[in-house]
């Protein structure tokens, strides 16, 4: 779904317009980005939590040539969903994941053949 | 700093900045969640427009062991919440290390003068093993049982190979870094061996300073060699010196008059001496006026030193009154010197009267002869 589908769907969902849900979807991701790029982090009660992640330096070893590379640190932005959220993901959504999930059935039936 | 916006506190600064009520703020987010979610559970990808893309990834089973009791147990499989972050918000949150890109390190350089840097990838490789990204936890039980010994030497054989991502990391900042141009740039200062460089910098220092060195050595040696063969020492020390060296008596025809007053000349008498009424000349122009006396000058020899400021033809000014007269003065020392305008500097000559040639300085004639005389001793030279 892209962002164009969610707003409309978000906007039926609100009875609102579509731009005014636009203009705040922009307007909160906006503060969200600020927010972490102030280093904190945005709790969304029974969704999840939004903080920035430091990834320190490493050394990686490219596959092709095997060379060594020194990897810099960064800052990437992490999604830990809450824990409703990954109750709902875990009990709700298996009718609607095993029609379209191969591997989540052969994960189930290596799970029952043992 | 390291503080955590809650939904309350972000409904109040979204209405404060739409305008909205803070009630109307509130539900909206939490709308926004639920229908977020919704899509989720349904497997669906979600993109959100500067802020990522959420979707459902499938987990497969998996052996691990309980913490509390030490049992295996076996993990099902589940799905979990896989967020992508948008490009401008991982760009707006890495600008402080954007200026950083990935190198080649040297192969020389071995891996205990890396400090702590090799280890650091550890977390990632075992990180996917939680369904959320709790790394130390895994790397606990991954390495607590002897039963997963070969499992856990596994994963560490198959690190480099970052098959598995953790589930929050950006798929394509790995990717890009992996395929990124290990080229050196100028801007990475904090990556590079600081070892190297700092002796890299050194050496160049080292090597200016000793150039700087080597051409100030280089003018001071070219100036010393122009000092003493270029520019000649004062005119009156140099021929007071060389005066002093030399016998007298044997080289009475090179030696100025007025030095040795008591010299006798073959066909002079004693009588005849310049000196014997106590007028030593002190300069040449005396000594000029003394030539132009009269029959007594004819058999009298002067001398005279080219100086710096004094050529041939200023004696032949000063001598003879006609400064074109200077090719007999050449003449009669041609032994003894080259070409007339490299005479060098305290070179003595010797002034010949002019009645020895049978000229005259107040004859046109004569001066005209002096000319082509003179335009002949310049051509000897003429190549």
């Amino acid at each position: 779904m892209d962002h164009k589908s969610f707003i409309a769907l978000l906007s039926d969902r609100l009875g609102m317009d579509v731009n005014e849900v636009s203009a705040l979807t922009d307007t909160f991701t906006d503060i969200l980005q600020k927010t972490m790029c102030n280093a904190d982090a945005v709790v969304l009660t029974n969704f999840g939590t939004f903080e920035p992640r430091y990834r320190a330096e490493r050394i990686t070893v490219q596959p092709s040539t095997g060379r060594r590379l020194l990897v810099p640190p960064r800052v990437t932005a992490a999604f830990h969903p809450g824990t409703a959220l990954r109750r709902k993901i875990r009990d709700m959504a298996l009718s609607a994941m095993l029609k379209n999930s191969p591997e989540y059935i052969q994960g189930i039936d290596t799970k029952n053949g043992q | 700093m390291d503080s955590k916006l809650t939904l309350l506190g972000l409904a109040t600064r979204l209405a404060k900045e739409s305008g909205q009520s803070k009630g109307f703020c509130e539900n909206f987010l939490r709308e926004f969640c639920n229908t977020l979610s919704l899509k989720i559970m349904e497997g669906e990808a979600v993109r959100v427009k500067h802020l990522g893309t959420f979707r459902a990834v499938p987990v497969q089973p998996r052996r691990s062991v309980d913490v509390s009791s030490g049992d295996n147990i076996e993990i099902a499989a589940h799905y979990k919440v896989s967020f992508t972050p948008a490009k401008d918000l991982a760009r707006a949150l890495n600008a402080p290390f954007s200026s950083f890109q990935t190198m080649p390190l040297p192969d020389d350089v071995p891996a205990e003068s890396l400090g702590e840097a090799e280890p650091k990838g550890e977390p990632d490789a075992g990180q996917e093993a939680d369904t959320d990204s709790h790394p130390d936890k895994t790397a606990v039980i991954n390495t607590a049982t002897p039963s997963d010994k070969p499992e856990s030497s596994e994963a560490q054989s198959s690190k480099p190979k970052t098959k598995h991502r953790p589930a929050c990391a950006p798929t394509t900042t790995v990717s890009g870094i992996l395929d990124a141009d290990p080229a050196p740039r100028a801007t990475d200062t904090l990556h590079t061996d600081p070892g190297p460089k700092a002796s890299g910098r050194g050496d160049f220092i080292t090597g200016v300073i000793v150039g700087i060195l080597a051409c100030i050595l280089t003018a001071s040696i070219i100036l010393l060699i122009e000092c003493f063969f270029l520019i000649p020492p004062v005119q009156e020390h140099r021929h007071r010196i060389d005066l002093d060296k030399i016998d007298p008596s044997e080289h009475w025809d090179d030696l100025p008059a007025w030095r040795y007053p008591d010299r006798t000349y073959p066909d002079d008498p004693p009588s005849n001496k310049s000196n014997e009424e106590g007028d030593l000349p002190k300069t040449p122009s005396d000594t000029v006026a003394a030539a132009q006396d009269g029959a007594k000058d004819k058999e009298k020899v002067i001398m005279d030193t080219i100086t710096l400021s004094r050529f041939l033809t200023t004696m032949a000014k000063d001598h003879y009154g006609n400064f074109n007269l200077w090719p007999y003065i050449y003449e009669e020392n041609s032994a003894k010197l080259g070409h007339p305008d490299r005479i060098r500097p305290g070179t003595p000559v010797v002034i010949p009267p002019l009645s020895k040639y049978g000229v005259s300085a107040d004859n046109p004639e004569d001066i005209k002869k002096a000319k082509t005389k003179g335009a002949a001793i310049y051509a000897r030279y003429r190549r």
